[in-house]
């Protein structure tokens, strides 16, 4: 199998996305006959590259950050490129890996409906969107979400590597306890929260010297 | 009291173009000082995913482009219209550019907001946050829920989205009465 990767974090091989890519393609290799390209497209000039690739490709991921309960605004771009292509008669699939560090799901709910609809209109085959909340230095390999997060990822690689589709059971299962409102109810996720910007925001607010300035309104004239 | 037009629009939609110029005028009339920023004639870059707007330099993005006035505008806007023409099922590329460029108006902080997850709120007021879309083709309307839920689920004041059909004049009356 041939599988091109298209990852359209800005901070490219220093990403999240990227470290959850790393995983998921760890995966998809252990089948020896299986292929893959790994591209960073990130502006125009790589339109020409991007449209041939994801026709010659019999499958295709396409991975990237959420921003704002959607796509970055360069994912778009390219996603009104595909508009303008002739797709082949054997279609192509194309799959999504979304990132984000919140831990609902609830966040990328539009998103995921609009991609599933979207690559049916520009008539390519739809192979799911692999929604990965909770990802936030996910690099870091050592809290719990980081590591449900990689190695779900790598187990969807896998079995995607073995049978050409994203195994719809894993994909329902990513960050599942998250999404239990009995357990994570609005008591722990202020706990949650109060923890995370205590340990996580504020220090890194200090390594930078900004905790104290971290209210400034600049924008305000 | 103002109001902040960011029109993302295509040039060739030529109803959102001229709904855009008669709804200030119409919002003029009604004593609101308007201010519009055509992004297809700005240089607003794409966000670099840095955090420096959270960490480095809170509040403040490091791209040194027209994105700074909008932002000056959008924080001292009683009423902020983002308008569109939807292609692809989605807002202009260059619309969600200039969205995604908003994160320094969130604190890094976590809060919880309508029981999920989100940035702590960096300012003390926003202004209230209305989508005008143009629908090139009839065909695009299956996506209106999507484009709507995932503005409404971002943390920013979103209170509704109006579609290019209606008279300007009513249009204007629901903007001014929000």
């Amino acid at each position: 199998m041939k599988l091109a990767i298209y990852n359209f974090s800005p901070k490219r091989e220093k990403s999240n996305t990227a470290v959850l890519l790393n995983y998921f393609i760890k995966g998809y290799v252990e089948n020896k006959e299986n292929t893959y390209n790994l591209y960073y497209p990130y502006d125009e000039s790589h339109r020409e590259e991007f449209l041939k690739n994801i026709v010659a490709n019999e499958n295709n991921l396409i991975a990237f950050p959420l921003y704002f309960c959607s796509m970055p605004g360069i994912v778009k771009r390219f996603i009104e490129y595909l508009d303008e292509l002739d797709v082949p008669p054997v279609k192509p699939s194309i799959g999504f890996l979304i990132q984000y560090g919140f831990l609902e799901r609830y966040h990328a709910e539009p998103l995921e409906n609009y991609l599933r609809k979207i690559t049916k209109r520009l008539k390519f085959n739809y192979l799911g969107s692999i929604i990965l909340p909770g990802s936030e230095g996910v690099g870091k390999e050592t809290c719990h979400f980081a590591k449900s997060n990689l190695c779900t990822t790598y187990q969807i690689g896998r079995k995607f590597g073995k049978i050409g589709k994203f195994d719809d059971r894993l994909l329902r299962n990513i960050c599942m306890l998250y999404q239990n409102p009995l357990f994570f109810n609005l008591i722990i996720k202020r706990f949650v929260a109060w923890y995370v910007n205590k340990f996580y925001w504020n220090e890194l607010l200090k390594k930078e010297g900004t905790l104290k300035d971290s209210f400034q309104q600049p924008y305000y004239t | 009291m103002q109001i902040t037009i960011i029109n993302g629009g295509l040039r060739e939609d030529a109803r959102l173009q001229s709904s855009v110029k008669e709804l200030s005028s119409e919002l003029r009339k009604q004593d609101f000082t308007i201010e519009v920023f055509e992004l297809d004639r700005l240089k607003v870059k794409d966000c670099l995913g840095c955090f420096s707007c959270l960490v480095r330099s809170p509040g403040i993005c490091v791209i040194n482009d027209d994105m700074q006035e909008i932002l000056k505008s959008y924080v001292s806007s009683k009423i902020v219209i983002m308008a569109s023409s939807v292609t692809v099922g989605f807002v202009t590329s260059c619309l969600k550019i200039a969205t995604d460029r908003l994160l320094p108006l969130f604190h890094a902080h976590l809060t919880i907001h309508d029981g999920v997850f989100g940035h702590r709120l960096r300012y003390a007021k926003y202004p209230s946050l209305v989508l005008l879309l143009s629908f090139l083709n009839d065909s695009d309307k299956v996506f209106l829920e999507d484009i709507t839920s995932s503005y409404s689920r971002v943390n920013l004041n979103y209170r509704k989205t109006i579609i290019c059909e209606y008279p300007i004049k009513s249009i204007a009356n629901e903007i001014s009465n929000l």
